[in-house]
């Protein structure tokens, strides 16, 4: 009986009691158990009969994890539906894709942002019913599809659907998962996201004495599994923040003991330490990185197996006075694991979490393998793996270096078949097997640059050692058919802006600040450093200093914000010209249509 | 639609200088009511006219169907009168949730001395101003600024917070001093959109003094034009926008 409803039904029978979720509302965590779990999702299951869901409609849900949502989502599957969640940023575009390629009939929609979304292409898409679930701004909206969550459920009744959900067969699709790098939805049976989930809680021996922050929308696939499957699997409690602005004094509050986040979460944990260290007063500051560089020292030497009795003693010292506290903002405290879903972090953001006692934990995954294929064990020293196959998992690479696999817990393109004819297949990564059979990823195959010289290479690394700096918010490595690299550097607003307050330097916003030659020498330091660290033909010769962020709205950057290579190339067109050509100067014209002066600088 | 507010006739000196001359307007129930003019034309001590900080020589006010000379702010305030102030005023180094808590004052009947040692009725009006808070501060979401001494805050957020102590006195209009002063284009968005919903949501009448003439046209109902303290125009956006002594209190006329 290894549905998703399902485990919600047995966790209600064994205990009912236990705490099955918790959400902030008003100032106050508000705690559900799993017999009050039921009920809701009973309230909504049958509120969702009455709008003629049966088995095989599909349903999309868009919007944020809040408890409404993630209800609907156990009801839906409960009446044998297919659910398509949908991230709640998704463009009008996205969203019209989705729902008419998964063909989805209803759609439950978090509030008045995603209910404009979706207007702005009703007559686009079969969408019979839209249910939202907090009317907020919408009292004058005079669509007759617009149906509100409260009303719905205040009509409903309680009746059984333990039949519904016995009825139901673990092979039946549950979801169907949009993955945005291939731009196709996948089709997820409950079978096997609950088998690959279990693949994970026996790895790691998660137990429901455990609690996770659920804070990234369930429509990213590796989070589906790691968060809501997971918890749902395992019973651990699954805690749902009060708001997108909140998230880091929730996590403080909960202190969970599973932290699961794609690398920028990590990657802005350690810009926030570093601008509010350096934002600190003169003995703090000093303090701080003295501690800082025994504690690395100490870490560097527990690796290696060198650590006397005196370092043990020397960083107890050190992180009661310093990194404990460091820890307790950002809710790590409790943190057992912290599995990373997308790449790796970079080797010093990796040793500094270890060495503060944060585990973590790479793993690797898309919608084609239900979220996860390998995840780095416990106790893992090494940054550049992201772990071996998981049991049910094979894994291989094939003559063009791409990472392909078979695996049980299957994801199938829910249109064509995305198996090559011998049962493998292609992740679409670069990578290789290392010795001991770990995947090394080094980045998207069609993101691979030829230079001039013919010398191919994965522009992530780079990307990834640049991005390292706290002033750094992401890099677009440049260079096919180039005789070298160049690099555009997109600063990050909040470190930059500290440091340029501190230095007394002067600007309006993001764009004039971007321009100062202060900042440019900044990045220039900072690259010429990662430049010691790359072979010669790899070092970045140019760079530019971007006016703006990337922006998700445009596809330049994915929901977990990693680089879209392909959007970017088509939006800054100017600027790849200009380097391409050898340009000192460049003038975008950007999307806002507005232009823009750039220098490229040499390094 | 009743009117909520008359102002008739009111003239307001402060020794010899007429800061207000004979002026009168009304305020439909539910509505949204600019009131706005060059610097100095008296619109902030029409303001503080209605909800009773100065008292007019002239004229009288009549609010919820009572015409009253004068009005003591407290009184103004337990009838159903909230505002905001232009300079903000709030308690620098107190939290936003006590500043807004600051606003359910008038809720609150216990003694200090129960206060201070939580015991007999303070504990369930904690709970019950608490909620009404919090609820507030879900509206504007400034969730993730509750504990934040205000002096840390930037402009925009103090205003938001303003105006959060403004709405949990529940009042029945709301007297807005220059919401969006000293803000940027997004907040002043952000702002348009809280008012915006108040006033139709929630029912609220709202008199506000704007100088952001796009806000104005886009938000309200109805245009009160003031100039040296004289009324010079009064009526819907479009009408305003149209009159010519309107556009040469604006523009400027050669004399």
């Amino acid at each position: 009986m290894a549905t998703i409803p399902g485990l919600v039904l047995s966790h209600n029978k064994n205990h009912p009691d236990a705490v099955a979720l918790r959400y902030k509302q008003l100032g106050i965590w508000n705690t559900y158990n799993w017999s009050n779990y039921f009920d809701e999702v009973t309230l909504t299951a049958n509120a969702l009969k009455s709008l003629s869901i049966s088995k095989g409609s599909v349903v999309a849900v868009y919007g944020n994890n809040v408890p409404k949502l993630i209800f609907s989502i156990s009801a839906i599957q409960a009446l044998g539906g297919i659910v398509v969640p949908i991230h709640p940023e998704s463009t009008g575009n996205e969203l019209k894709k989705i729902l008419s390629e998964s063909k989805s009939e209803i759609l439950i929609a978090e509030d008045q942002q995603q209910v404009d979304t979706f207007l702005s292409i009703e007559s686009e898409c079969d969408i019979k019913k839209v249910i939202y679930l907090d009317g907020r701004g919408m009292s004058s909206y005079t669509n007759s599809n617009l149906n509100s969550y409260d009303e719905l459920t205040l009509k409903s009744d309680t009746t059984n659907i333990e039949n519904d959900i016995n009825s139901l067969n673990e092979n039946d699709i549950a979801f169907y998962l949009f993955d945005e790098h291939e731009d196709n939805l996948y089709k997820v049976s409950h079978a096997a996201i609950i088998n690959n989930s279990a693949k994970i809680i026996s790895l790691n021996s998660l137990t429901e004495k455990d609690s996770i922050v659920s804070y990234l929308p369930l429509s990213i696939p590796t989070n589906l599994l790691f968060t809501f499957v997971t918890s749902l699997n395992s019973g651990m409690s699954f805690n749902l923040p009060e708001s997108n602005q909140t998230i880091e004094k929730d996590l403080q509050e909960i202190g969970p003991t599973i932290l699961y986040a794609p690398s920028f979460v990590f990657k802005h944990i350690i810009t926030s330490i570093s601008y509010r260290i350096e934002s600190a007063t003169q003995s703090n500051y000093k303090r701080y990185m003295n501690h800082y560089n025994a504690l690395m020292e100490i870490y560097n030497k527990e690796v290696s197996g060198e650590s006397s009795m005196f370092d043990k003693i020397k960083k107890t010292w050190i992180m009661l006075t310093t990194f404990a506290p460091a820890k307790n903002v950002f809710g790590l405290t409790k943190i057992k694991h912290a599995f990373v879903s997308d790449g790796v972090l970079s080797k010093v953001n990796f040793d500094f979490f270890h060495a503060i006692g944060v585990e973590i934990q790479h793993s690797f995954g898309q919608a084609a393998s239900c979220g996860c294929i390998s995840v780095q064990p416990d106790h893992s020293v090494s940054s550049e793996n992201v772990g071996s196959a998981m049991d049910g998992c094979e894994i291989k690479i094939n003559d063009k270096s791409e990472v392909c696999f078979k695996t049980d817990c299957l994801g199938e393109k829910i249109s064509g078949d995305s198996k090559t004819e011998d049962g493998w297949i292609n992740s679409g990564y670069v990578g290789k097997l290392d010795d001991a059979g770990n995947i090394v990823v080094s980045g998207r195959s069609e993101d691979i640059i030829t230079l001039k010289s013919g010398k191919q290479f994965s522009p992530e690394n780079i990307e990834n050692l640049i991005s390292c700096s706290p002033f750094v918010k992401s890099a677009v490595v440049i260079g096919n058919n180039q005789q070298s690299v160049s690099v555009i550097v997109v600063i990050d607003p909040n470190s930059v802006n500290s440091w340029a307050d501190r230095k007394n330097i002067r600007y309006t916003g993001y764009t004039e600040l971007a321009a100062k030659e202060e900042v440019k020498d900044l990045i220039k330091e900072h690259i010429s450093c990662v430049n010691d660290s790359l072979e010669s033909e790899l070092k970045v010769k140019r760079f530019v200093v971007l006016h703006r962020t990337l922006i998700m709205n445009e596809g330049e950057v994915s929901k977990t914000m990693e680089v879209m290579r392909k959007n970017i190339q088509v939006n800054l067109k100017d600027v790849f010209a200009a380097i391409e050509t050898n340009q000192d100067n460049c003038k975008v014209n950007d999307i806002d249509q507005l232009s823009y002066e750039l220098n490229i600088n040499k390094i | 639609m009743s009117d909520i507010l008359k102002v008739e006739n009111v003239t307001l000196q402060f020794g010899g200088v007429k800061a207000i001359t004979d002026i009168s307007f009304n305020v439909k129930e539910g509505e949204i009511c600019a009131v706005i003019g060059p610097n100095g034309a008296g619109k902030s001590s029409m303001l503080n006219v209605i909800n009773g900080v100065y008292l007019p020589q002239i004229g009288t006010v009549t609010y919820d169907g009572v015409e009253r000379k004068s009005i003591n702010p407290r009184d103004a305030a337990i009838a159903g009168m909230a505002r905001t102030f232009q300079n903000i005023a709030l308690f620098q180094g107190m939290t936003v949730l006590e500043n807004i808590m600051t606003g359910r004052n008038l809720f609150m009947k216990s003694t200090w001395l129960e206060q201070g040692l939580n015991i007999g009725r303070a504990r369930e009006e904690e709970r019950v101003n608490r909620l009404a808070v919090e609820k507030v501060i879900k509206f504007l979401q400034i969730e993730s600024i509750r504990k934040t001494p205000v002096a840390k805050l930037p402009y925009g957020l103090q205003k938001r917070v303003e105006l959060g102590r403004a709405l949990v006195a529940e009042p029945k209009i709301l007297l807005l001093d220059e919401p969006m002063a000293g803000m940027n284009l997004e907040e002043k968005a952000d702002m348009s959109c809280f008012i915006l919903e108040i006033n139709k949501e929630q029912g609220i009448t709202t008199v506000m003094i704007e100088h952001d003439m796009g806000v104005v046209m886009d938000i309200s109902d109805h245009v009160v034009v003031l100039d040296y303290g004289k009324k010079i125009g009064d009526g819907s956006p479009s009408e305003v926008m149209a009159n010519q002594d309107v556009i040469d209190a604006y523009l400027g006329v050669s004399h």
